[in-house]
């Protein structure tokens, strides 16, 4: 992947600069917004991670900007900042994902992997990945290593769910309000039956649904396929 | 605003202006009104007395004499301050006797018909009586100067008005002066701040002060008493907060010292991942002090509080928490009940992050934390529990004390979590408790009043 790092602490940038080149990604790092600005008008990158706290326009500024001219490129914020309000902010502005300093490297290298499958998922359109599973959008149909998994209505809007937002925690009531129709209601009861029956078609192939007790469902960030 | 003393005079001169005209129309109704009157019913009189001096003719009954003597004219004419005129008018306004170019009256059907005019270039009061002599009419005009009418009107406009006058300018210089007498108690306060140090936060010296004037040095006292508090609870902070610091920094610093040293590459892999420890360890502290000056009293004042519900707080920050989890293989679970409480969001949310921490940090290595919240009578609970050795009865009180550590762990923690977390309930009105778990370890409890407004 070819990324974008918008950080002025020259020991962090440094650091993040090597460990995504170790992982084989292209990496350009800038200090200032402006600069950053400039080189997105002139590359295209796959993945920014943005600073808040930058000397000049500020982190938030350069988003609300990049929005503005609707530059896409998927953002994790990093900030110093330990805030709900600015994480909200952050999100609201169109960041993809927020980090907050201190982190562990193997925390911000899930974060981007989960957030480049993620916005490839969501630009290629047709087709989701997640491992060996593929999620064929427009045949809705679910494959492993290239086997039709059976996968009846209710279970692939769940899976189709759950790889859409990979990486992150889906409440139950979240599941609940995005696969209820008028037609049919659906309860948090029911979501663990669907849960239930997805699990042993998944298990075979590595892919492990985790449960957040008493909460809700994730898919963790699959890591395999790191250098891709 | 402008200065005090315009304000007053502003606010006081109109109503003075008033008292002044009422006063004007008072004494001319009530003093000069009368008088007129009977300087007009002398007036009548003398007409009246003129007017004897007519006879009736037998002859000549359409022509009535008059027959006043000189020494009459003279004894009508004389008086002390004005000139008198008269004329008789007989039947048709033919001339009998008197001062031809006396002005006439207005019609009028009353007897006495009094009016104003001007006789040789001067004001003149008049007085026209209708009377009879035999069959003819006659009128009698008597006419006066106005010079003791004026001289009368000057007298009591002096006498009614110039006390008033001499009244109004006094309350003005009163005010004037005094507003001055008020302001210098208010000089004296002044002096007394610009003598002080940024250290002095005694109470003012209210001796010489107006009654009025003292409720502003009560505040001012007030305001000098919580801000001395705030200081130095900012600077008992900052020095618990350098002291906290100094601690993993010394370590860190020693590891890293060795670690150049060291020759061997598995060693000195072994001092980096020391000195990474103590970094995590110093990044937890400083998250850690952060939310404590966050709760020191005065740290953030209520007017931050909201309406807000622990559910939603606790549900923003399960990612976080899902996370750290899953990193050290801990089964997080998260049982969340509508919890509306009015309060700070964040500070609140930096409490449940402090007990979570704690049980991941304390908890048995790979076992179970549960974070609760809900509804329990009229108020909301937030509760972590975790399946570690929990702390014994003896030791809980003692843990909630800043920078206390349970023995027995190792050195992890600051001994900050439950402090901060204390404070923060205690904030909110709250209260911690730490009890055994239904897994035989900690279950720390924090109750907080419900919001009145779900």
């Amino acid at each position: 992947m070819h990324i974008l790092i918008v950080e002025d602490d020259p020991l962090l940038a440094d650091a993040i600069t090597q460990l995504l080149r170790s992982r084989h990604h292209l990496v350009d790092a800038v200090t200032r917004a402006e600069t950053a600005e400039d080189a997105i008008e002139q590359e295209s990158f796959d993945l920014m991670i943005l600073d808040i706290g930058l000397p000049g326009i500020d982190g938030f500024e350069l988003l609300r900007r990049l929005r503005a001219k609707n530059r896409q490129v998927p953002v994790l914020v990093l900030t110093a900042r330990d805030a709900v309000e600015d994480r909200v902010t952050g999100l609201e502005l169109g960041a993809d994902d927020y980090l907050v300093k201190p982190f562990a490297n193997e925390e911000l290298l899930a974060r981007l992997l989960a957030l480049s499958r993620r916005s490839r998922n969501l630009t290629m359109g047709h087709k989701y990945r997640y491992g060996s599973l593929e999620l064929d959008l427009g045949a809705r149909r679910a494959s492993l290593r290239g086997v039709v998994v059976d996968t009846p209505q209710r279970e692939w809007d769940l899976l189709r769910l759950l790889v859409e937002n990979e990486g992150r925690i889906l409440s139950k009531e979240r599941i609940v309000a995005e696969l209820c129709t008028v037609e049919k209601e659906l309860s948090a009861n029911a979501i663990e039956v669907y849960i239930s029956r997805l699990r042993p078609k998944l298990d075979p192939a590595g892919i492990h649904i985790r449960t957040v007790r008493g909460f809700g469902y994730m898919l963790e960030p699959w890591l395999d396929d790191a250098a891709n | 605003m402008g200065s005090l003393r315009s304000r007053l005079l502003r606010r006081l001169l109109l109503p003075l202006l008033l008292a002044l005209a009422i006063d004007a129309v008072v004494g001319y109704f009530v003093l000069l009104r009368p008088l007129d009157e009977a300087y007009d019913q002398a007036l009548a009189d003398s007409a009246v007395v003129v007017a004897g001096h007519v006879h009736h003719q037998e002859n000549s009954p359409d022509n009535p004499a008059f027959d006043l003597s000189p020494q009459g004219e003279e004894m009508l004419r004389s008086d002390r301050i004005d000139k008198v005129f008269f004329l008789v008018l007989g039947p048709g306004d033919s001339y009998i006797a008197g001062d031809k170019q006396l002005p006439k009256p207005p019609r009028s059907n009353s007897e006495m018909n009094f009016y104003d005019g001007v006789f040789s270039g001067k004001p003149v009061r008049a007085v026209a009586f209708t009377t009879r002599s035999g069959n003819s009419e006659v009128v009698v005009i008597v006419a006066e100067t106005t010079r003791k009418r004026t001289a009368a009107t000057w007298e009591v406009a002096l006498g009614v008005g110039l006390p008033q006058v001499i009244l109004a300018l006094v309350v003005l210089a009163v005010v004037w002066f005094g507003i001055r007498g008020g302001m210098a108690s208010l000089d004296r306060l002044r002096l007394q701040l610009e003598g002080r140090t940024a250290r002095d936060m005694g109470p003012l010296d209210p001796s010489g002060v107006v009654t009025e004037v003292r409720p502003l040095v009560e505040a001012f006292d007030g305001l000098l008493t919580r801000l001395d508090a705030a200081s130095s609870a900012q600077i008992r902070f900052l020095a618990n907060a350098a002291h906290q610091l100094r601690t993993p920094l010394a370590g860190l610093q020693a590891q890293l010292e060795l670690a150049i040293e060291e020759g061997d590459a598995a060693a000195c892999k072994t001092r980096l991942i020391n000195c990474r420890e103590a970094t995590l360890r110093t990044s937890r502290l400083v998250n850690q002090l952060l939310a404590l000056s966050a709760a020191e009293p005065d740290g953030r004042k209520a007017a931050a509080w909201q309406e807000g519900d622990l559910k939603e707080i606790l549900s923003q920050r399960a990612q976080e928490w899902v996370e750290r989890a899953i990193l050290r293989n801990i089964d997080l679970g998260l049982e969340l009940e509508p919890a509306p409480f009015k309060g700070d969001g964040l500070l609140i949310g930096e409490m449940a992050a402090n007990l979570v921490d704690n049980a991941f940090l304390y908890g048995r290595p790979q076992g179970q934390v549960t974070v609760r919240c809900g509804q329990h009578d009229d108020q909301i609970f937030l509760e972590v529990e975790d399946d570690g050795p929990g702390i014994p009865g003896e030791e809980r009180r003692l843990a909630i004390d800043r920078f206390y550590r349970v023995p027995g762990t190792d050195g992890i923690g600051s001994g900050l979590g439950l402090s901060i977390v204390d404070e923060i309930a205690r904030n909110h009105d709250g209260r911690l408790f730490l009890e055994e778990g239904s897994q035989g370890g900690l279950r720390a409890r924090v109750l907080l009043p419900m919001s009145k407004a779900h």
